[in-house]
C-alpha cells in the first residue's frame, strides 16, 4: 500500500504541472465565468443555461482532462524510462498500475473539485436576488456523477494503455465513450436490429461497452419538475456500478501489465 | 542453484521477433556465467551485444525465452530480492520536475522508509554524490547536466546499502572529472566488499575496478575469466614500412593495420619471428619492435573484431593521417590462418 500510495502522490504533483491539463482547467474556469455574460433571458431562464452550461462544461474538460492524462500514464513512463528504476525498487507491478490510476484519480477529483467549486461559487453569485433560486450545493450531485463517470473513463484508458500506443488509445476510448454515452440506443438496436447477426452485434455492445450514458445526472438539477424517483439509490447504484466496471478492468489491466516487457 | 553465488544465470536465452518477418534475432544467446558475492564483474560487449537486456531480465524488467537467472538465490525479479539489489540504468531518467533531494527521498520512500527518514537519508546520500551545495539542491533535474544526473543515478541506487549493484554503462558520456569520480566510487564500493554487475564500454575503469570480466557479443559469452588471466601473455607491437612489407603484413597478420607505405601489427611474443621474416621476405624495413602490455581494449578488439571478421571477411574504417583520409585495412583471423595453413 504504501508504494501505491507514494506513486499516487508523486503522479499527482507531476501531473499538476502538465500544460496542456492545466490549460483545459482554465479554459475550463473562463467558461464557467463566461455564464456571467447571460443577461437577455428570463430569471428562470438565465439560472437554468447557467447551470446547464457549468455542468457540461465541467463534463467536457473533464473528459479531456481524463483522457490526455490516462493514456500517457504507462506509455510515458516506460518511454521515458523512468519505470525501469522503480520497478527495480520493491515494486510489485499491480502497486505501480494502481499507484498510476489512484495518481490520475486524484488529479482528476482536484481538476473537477476546482472547476465544481467554481461553479457553485459562480451559480451562488448569479442567484442574489433570483426568486428562482435554488441551493447551489445541490449541484455538487452533478459534479459526483461527473466524477464517477470520469473514474470509469479513466480505468478504460489506463486497461488500454497496457497494450496500445496512446494516439490509438485516444481515439478508442473517446469512441467507446461516445458509443457509452448512447447506450439506450445501442439496447433499442439490440431488440429491434434487422438480422440475429446485427441484433447480436448491438448486443454485446450495450452490455460490453460501458454505460456511460447513466451517469447523466443534468436534467433533475436543471428542471424542478423533473424527479427520480429514488435519488439516493439511483447515485448509489451508478457509484457501485462505476467503482465494480473498474475494477474489473484495473484487475484485466494488471493480467496484462504483469507479463508486458518494459 | 549455488547458494553462494550472488547471480546464476544458466542457458539463458532472450529471442525478439523481426518485424513482418517469420524470424527471432537472439539478443541473449544461451548464456551462463555466475557471479560470487563480494565480486566486482565486469560485463562488456559492444553496441547490442545483448548487457543490458541480460540486466533486464536479471531484474525483471523483461522475461527470459528460455534458461534460468536467479539473484541471491531467488527467481530474478522477485520482489523480496529487490530490497538487497540496485540499478543504475544507462543514462538514467527521472521526474523532471523535481530536485535531487526529491527524486532520492521518493526512491526511499518506495522502500517503506517514512518522509522524515526518507529525507534524511536523501540528504545523506545527496551529499555523498556531490550535490549538496545549495544551488545543486534547489535544481530541478530538468536543468541538470548528464554528470549530475548520473551522480543523482548513484544517490538513488545507494538508497538501501545494497547487497548486489547493477550499473549500467555508469561513465559512458561523462566528462573526465565526473567519469573518475564515479570510477573511484564504484573502487570505494568494491573496498566495502559490495557484489557489483557492471556493464561498461569503458574499458579502462573495467580493468581497473573489476575481478573477473566477461565479453560477450551477439548474445553469446565469448569469454570470462579475472582480469589478470585475460591480459596474460606478452604482445610485441612491431612497425615496418615499405608498401611491399605492409601489403604483406596486412594479409598475413592479423591484427595489423596498414596506412600508404607503413603497416603496424601486434602479435604475441611468440610469433615475432614469423612477422619480421614476413617483413623481410617482402623488403620492407623494421622501424621498431616495442614490447606491449595487453590491455582488456586489446582483448575486446581481438574477440569482438574476429567475431566480426568471421562474418564479415575483414574490418575496414576511414581514419586521418597527415596524408588525408586512408583506409585502414584489417585481415581476417581464417584468411590469416588459410594462408599459414597452406605456407
Amino acid at each position: 500500500m504504501n508504494a501505491i500510495n507514494v506513486i499516487a502522490r508523486s503522479t499527482i504533483s507531476e501531473a499538476m504541472r502538465k500544460k496542456i491539463l492545466n490549460a483545459f482547467l482554465m479554459v475550463g474556469f473562463a467558461m464557467i465565468v463566461l455564464t456571467f455574460a447571460f443577461q437577455q433571458f428570463s430569471a428562470r431562464q438565465e439560472l437554468t443555461l447557467v447551470k446547464g452550461m457549468g455542468l457540461g462544461i465541467i463534463s467536457l474538460a473533464g473528459i479531456f482532462i481524463t483522457v490526455i492524462l490516462s493514456i500517457n500514464l504507462i506509455p510515458q513512463e516506460i518511454e521515458r524510462r523512468t519505470i525501469y528504476t522503480i520497478l527495480a525498487k520493491p515494486v510489485r507491478r499491480y502497486e505501480f498500475l494502481l499507484g498510476k490510476y489512484f495518481g490520475a484519480l486524484g488529479t482528476i477529483a482536484l481538476n473537477i473539485g476546482l472547476m465544481g467549486i467554481a461553479f457553485v461559487i459562480a451559480l451562488a453569485v448569479k442567484q442574489i436576488g433570483n426568486p428562482a433560486a435554488v441551493n447551489p450545493l445541490l449541484m455538487l450531485k452533478g459534479v459526483l456523477m461527473i466524477y464517477m463517470q470520469l473514474v470509469l473513463l479513466c480505468s478504460l484508458a489506463i486497461f488500454f494503455s497496457c497494450f496500445l500506443s496512446p494516439l490509438v488509445n485516444f481515439f478508442l476510448t473517446l469512441a467507446l465513450f461516445m458509443i457509452g454515452n448512447l447506450s439506450s440506443f445501442t439496447q433499442d438496436l439490440a431488440k429491434t436490429g434487422g438480422n440475429a447477426l446485427v441484433k447480436g452485434f448491438f448486443t454485446v455492445v450495450h452490455y460490453l461497452v460501458p454505460n456511460f450514458g447513466n451517469f447523466q445526472f443534468t436534467n433533475p438539477l436543471l428542471q424542478p419538475d423533473v424527479q427520480v424517483k429514488s435519488e439516493a439509490a439511483f447515485l448509489t447504484q451508478n457509484c457501485i456500478y462505476a467503482v465494480v466496471y473498474a475494477s474489473v478492468l484495473l484487475i484485466l489491466s494488471v493480467l496484462i501489465f504483469d507479463r508486458r516487457e518494459v | 542453484m549455488d547458494s553462494a553465488a550472488a547471480i546464476d544465470i544458466k542457458n539463458l536465452t532472450k529471442q525478439y521477433p523481426v518485424p513482418l518477418k517469420r524470424e527471432v534475432v537472439n539478443a541473449v544467446d544461451n548464456l551462463t556465467l555466475t557471479v560470487d558475492q563480494g565480486e566486482i564483474f565486469g560485463f562488456l560487449g559492444a553496441n547490442g551485444a545483448g548487457k543490458t537486456t541480460t540486466i533486464k531480465i536479471l531484474l525483471g524488467l523483461i522475461y527470459p525465452t528460455e534458461g534460468d537467472a536467479s539473484v541471491l538465490g531467488k527467481p530474478a525479479g522477485d520482489n523480496e530480492i529487490k530490497h538487497k539489489i540496485s540499478y543504475l540504468p544507462e543514462s538514467p531518467y527521472f521526474y523532471e520536475h523535481l530536485t535531487a533531494p526529491e527524486i532520492v527521498t521518493f526512491y526511499a520512500q518506495l522502500f517503506g522508509m517514512s518522509t522524515s527518514d526518507a529525507r534524511k537519508k536523501a540528504d545523506e546520500l545527496v551529499d555523498f554524490v556531490g550535490l549538496g551545495g545549495k544551488n545543486d539542491r534547489n535544481k530541478r533535474v530538468a536543468e541538470f547536466s548528464k554528470g549530475m544526473r548520473q551522480r543523482v543515478g548513484i544517490a538513488q541506487s545507494l538508497i538501501n546499502d545494497p547487497t548486489i549493484l547493477f550499473y549500467d554503462e555508469p561513465t559512458s558520456g561523462l566528462d573526465a572529472i565526473a567519469r573518475r569520480d564515479i570510477r573511484d566510487l564504484m573502487l570505494e564500493l568494491k573496498r566495502r566488499g559490495k557484489t557489483m554487475f557492471l556493464s561498461s564500454h569503458q574499458l579502462e575503469d573495467v580493468e581497473m575496478v573489476c575481478h573477473r570480466v566477461s565479453i560477450i557479443h551477439k548474445g553469446k559469452l565469448q569469454v570470462m575469466g579475472s582480469v589478470d588471466e585475460l591480459l596474460a601473455g606478452e604482445r610485441v607491437e612491431i612497425t615496418a614500412t615499405g608498401s611491399a612489407a605492409a601489403k604483406a603484413l596486412a594479409d598475413k597478420v592479423p591484427g595489423t593495420v596498414e596506412a600508404a607505405d607503413r603497416a603496424v601489427s601486434i602479435v604475441p611474443a611468440e610469433e615475432v619471428g614469423n612477422v619480421l621474416a614476413v617483413i623481410q621476405g617482402a623488403g620492407g624495413t623494421v622501424v621498431s619492435v616495442i614490447p606491449k602490455r595487453r590491455s582488456l581494449e586489446d582483448l575486446f578488439v581481438e574477440i569482438v573484431g574476429e567475431r566480426i571478421d568471421a562474418s564479415t571477411g575483414s574490418v575496414s574504417a576511414t581514419v586521418t593521417t597527415e596524408d588525408g583520409p586512408a583506409n585502414l585495412k584489417r585481415v581476417s583471423a581464417n584468411k590469416y590462418k588459410e594462408m599459414m595453413d597452406k605456407e
